[in-house]
């Protein structure tokens, strides 16, 4: 018998359009005619359209698209327009934060920074415009907001770092830049900064959290996959009607795991340890310089390090302590 | 499905696997791999990362890059006639015999414009002479070369707290050509003006910051000539508040010069730093310290012998940088890949008068102290306060900072200059038979609190101690430390927390 399945795909099922269920009289149709495309059905559904995107999702794409080429022609523009070095330098290329002298000023010059701030007002747009689209989908289609909030979750990481954080430390410049190795290169300056992000407690629960959802997404994967012969693919039936395929799954996992859960519990396990990570990492990236200003030796000072020896005998002195200066 | 899962592996399916292969090998020289056989020296506990990972291939490319070059004779005599008084206009050599400034002008010729350099651009002695009379100034490379044979001794003698025992030459930078390999000068600004496209001095592909996207410019701020801005930027204490000026871009900045320490001398971040706090002095390795001497000596360098021969070298093409500024001095100048220059090979042996010093001493003052001996200390020093004080009926108790004071920061001890000072000042007590006093340590309030207090006590015992080895009898004096209690300048500014780290000589009874 083949199997229905993408990524693997032996089968690609063709048929009249699905037009999915009615919608409230209050919204407007979806628009275009659908049709079946064979790359996209390598790997998910075959059939494109139709498409709804209404004045949220209109309105985001295009504060969205803003965002990306305010980024895009700042880069360009600082190699002089040049196509070749364009690509060649594009992974060191990036937009700026303003410099720490302009604090909290919304009135910076558009080179020195005006730019990063007007593109992350656009990106602030652009998110919250297509929040208020998952959840008003998801609501017009009957569904719960599950995928809003945890939508939110990764919304609220992005605000700490670029809003809400940079305001409590009174300056744009805390702010990440918009690059590619430059965003990476201020992530290790933010640690290095702030005495070793390791030793933030918050950091470590969302490194969990993530570490964690990679786990169960393969867990689950993996068990799905492993009893679709006895359709267990059909995760909701079976949570109403257990069927032999979640009673095998189950069964796999007690007997290698000693516990399973249940074929709706993965699910919310698989939820909250996705919204947790950004939630947790959030937080953690909050307290950074509002709260504390060096992780390990708070870390130190509550038992959350421990004391390793120090690694010359005698251990060394900071040279700037004695007394004079040397020269 | 089941039919794949139990076939075996097919021609197409390894061609598919050998391109995966190749797309991970692209992938991971994307991601600035190095796959090269790697050498990995454990540096510190185990389990925290600590260790020195070393490219084979480059151990052995240093190993057959850094031989001494040897010395052409060896001297005949170190006591004849001095070079002073046997050639004309000899000012920064003359204290060498006549045999050891000959050898070393042939040395030096080998060194910076070796026959390979003459072949290309001329003259070997003429480099820097006029062969019609050798005691001109008039060809500029004399002049240079006279101020870097300064900058050689004061080197060796004045900064040993960064070169040890090991010292440098010429050819520690020269290797054989008239210009250093790794200088640095101030760059053109390429800075976009206009309203578009600024990247705020960073985010270029540049080696002198190891290809990050830190500002392309580490140097000048830190190894200028100028005051150099401090690179401490990690916050001293576990909460706020945040110090001023410790900006994300600082990091940035001083990111970048640790990008050029790392690639200038071949190291990773763990050769000074722990893993676990790049800013812990107590757990970090004693080459810090050695490192901090180095970012001390480097602006210095700059400001007293390379700034002055810009006029010198102005007029002259490739010798100045497209600012027009001298070419200067950065880590790789000397180390050149290395984690020890030369691989920590000295040419002392072979070349003691580098190792000799033409500097003149500080204005003294001769003290006649009671019993008839005469003591020699630097004008104005504490020495001079104390023996002024003891012999007068001023109130008591009076207070004396301890002047020209360092600690070895290895040894916990002090170093070799500071022994003068304690050694003047036992002299003094002991002429002074009666006099007691306590040795008070104070810090200023960077860092801790705890471990300033436990700085102040060490480093006030250890002068007790030295003191008191000395021959002063140690029912004299009592030492203890208070930390950054009592402060005698702003701790808000550098020049009032060098204030406040002291060591105070309290005299409580005459």
């Amino acid at each position: 018998m083949a199997g229905y399945q993408q990524i693997f795909t032996q089968v690609q099922v063709r048929g009249p359009a699905e037009m999915g269920a009615p919608l409230p009289k209050t919204d407007s149709g979806r628009d275009g005619v659908p049709f079946f495309s064979w790359l996209a059905g390598k790997i998910g559904n075959a059939q494109i359209g139709p498409i709804y995107l209404g004045w949220t999702g209109t309105l985001s794409l295009l504060f969205g698209f803003a965002w990306f080429e305010i980024i895009g022609f700042n880069m360009w523009a600082s190699v002089n327009w040049d196509p070749i070095q364009f690509l060649r330098q594009l992974f060191w290329l990036s937009l700026e934060p303003p410099g720490p002298e302009y604090g909290l000023s919304l009135f910076v010059p558009l080179n020195k920074g005006g730019w990063w701030l007007l593109s992350s007002l656009f990106f602030l747009i652009a998110v919250v415009l297509w929040w208020v689209r998952t959840y008003n989908r998801a609501r017009s289609l009957g569904m719960g907001t599950h995928v809003a909030w945890a939508f939110a979750s990764a919304i609220w990481l992005a605000l700490v770092l670029n809003l809400i954080r940079p305001v409590l430390m009174g300056s744009w410049s805390e702010g990440v830049p918009y690059g590619v190795f430059p965003h990476l290169d201020w992530t290790n300056a933010f640690s290095v900064r702030y005495g070793n992000l390791f030793y933030n407690p918050f950091h470590a629960l969302s490194i969990v959290f993530l570490y964690g959802s990679v786990l169960l997404f393969a867990m689950h994967g993996a068990t799905i996959l492993a009893t679709v012969r006895y359709g267990a693919e059909r995760e909701i039936e079976q949570i109403y009607d257990r069927g032999t395929g979640a009673e095998r799954g189950a069964l796999f996992w007690r007997w290698t795991m000693g516990f399973n859960a249940s074929i709706e519990s993965i699910h919310r396990w698989a939820w909250w340890f996705a919204v947790l990570t950004t939630l947790t990492g959030g937080i953690g990236i909050l307290l950074t310089g509002t709260v504390v200003d060096n992780w390990y030796l708070w870390a130190v000072e509550h038992d959350f390090a421990p004391a390793y020896p120090p690694i010359s005998n005698p251990p060394v002195v900071d040279p700037a302590l004695p007394v004079g200066a040397a020269q | 499905m089941s039919d794949h899962a139990k076939s075996s592996p097919s021609a197409p399916m390894l061609a598919r696997l050998g391109k995966a292969v190749a797309v991970g090998a692209v992938l991971l020289g994307l991601a600035a791999c190095d796959l090269g056989p790697k050498q990995i020296t454990q540096s510190g506990f185990r389990g925290t990362g600590m260790a020195q990972i070393q490219d084979k291939d480059l151990v052995a490319y240093l190993k057959d890059n850094n031989a001494i070059p040897p010395p052409p004779y060896e001297v005949a005599s170190t006591d004849g006639e001095k070079a002073s008084a046997f050639y004309e206009n000899v000012q920064v050599l003359g204290d060498l015999s006549t045999d050891e400034f000959n050898r070393l002008m042939i040395s030096i010729t080998e060194w910076v414009v070796p026959k390979s350099y003459v072949e290309k651009e001329g003259n070997g002695c003429n480099y820097c002479h006029n062969p019609e009379n050798m005691a001109s100034d008039e060809v500029y490379q004399k002049v240079v070369a006279r101020k870097m044979f300064q900058m050689t001794r004061t080197i060796n003698t004045g900064w040993t707290d960064h070169v040890k025992e090991t010292g440098v030459t010429c050819w520690t930078c020269h290797r054989g050509q008239a210009v250093p390999a790794n200088v640095w000068s101030l760059g053109v600004t390429q800075e976009r003006v206009g309203f578009i496209g600024s990247q705020m001095g960073q985010n270029k592909p540049v080696p002198a910051v190891g290809w990050t996207t830190s500002p392309t410019d580490p140097f000048s701020a830190y190894l200028g000539s100028t005051d150099p801005v401090s690179i401490r930027v990690i916050g001293d204490q576990s909460l706020r508040p945040v110090e001023e000026g410790r900006s994300i871009r600082a990091t940035e900045k001083t990111l970048g010069l640790m990008q050029h320490m790392s690639v200038g001398l071949g190291v990773n971040c763990a050769q000074c730093h722990n893993t676990r706090s790049f800013a812990s002095w107590e757990t970090s390795s004693v080459q810090r310290v050695s490192a901090w001497h180095g970012l001390r000596m480097v602006p210095a360098l700059n400001k007293t012998y390379m700034d002055p021969l810009q006029p010198v070298f102005a007029p002259h093409a490739g010798r100045v940088g497209p600012a027009g500024d001298v070419l200067k001095i950065n880590c790789a100048t000397c180390h050149q890949g290395a984690a020890k220059p030369m691989l920590g090979v000295s040419m002392r042996a072979d070349y003691p008068e580098l190792w000799r010093t033409s500097l003149a001493t500080p204005a003294a003052t001769t003290l006649s102290l009671p019993g008839g001996a005469s003591l020699s200390v630097p004008a104005g020093s504490i020495g001079e306060q104390l023996f002024k004080f003891l012999q007068s009926n001023e109130p008591l108790p009076r207070s004396f900072v301890f002047d020209n004071l360092f600690f070895d920061t290895a040894s916990a001890s002090l170093t070799a200059e500071s022994r003068a000072t304690t050694r003047a000042i036992s002299e003094i007590l002991k002429a002074f038979p009666t006099a007691v006093g306590t040795i008070d340590g104070y810090t200023d309030n960077q860092g801790r609190p705890a471990s300033n207090l436990t700085l102040s006590k060490n480093r006030a015992r250890i002068v007790f101690d030295n003191l008191v080895s000395l021959g002063v009898g140690a029912n004299r004096l009592t030492h203890d430390g208070y930390g950054d209690a009592k402060p005698i300048g702003d701790n808000a500014t550098e020049d009032g927390r060098a204030k406040n780290r002291r060591i105070e000589l309290t005299v409580t009874k005459r």
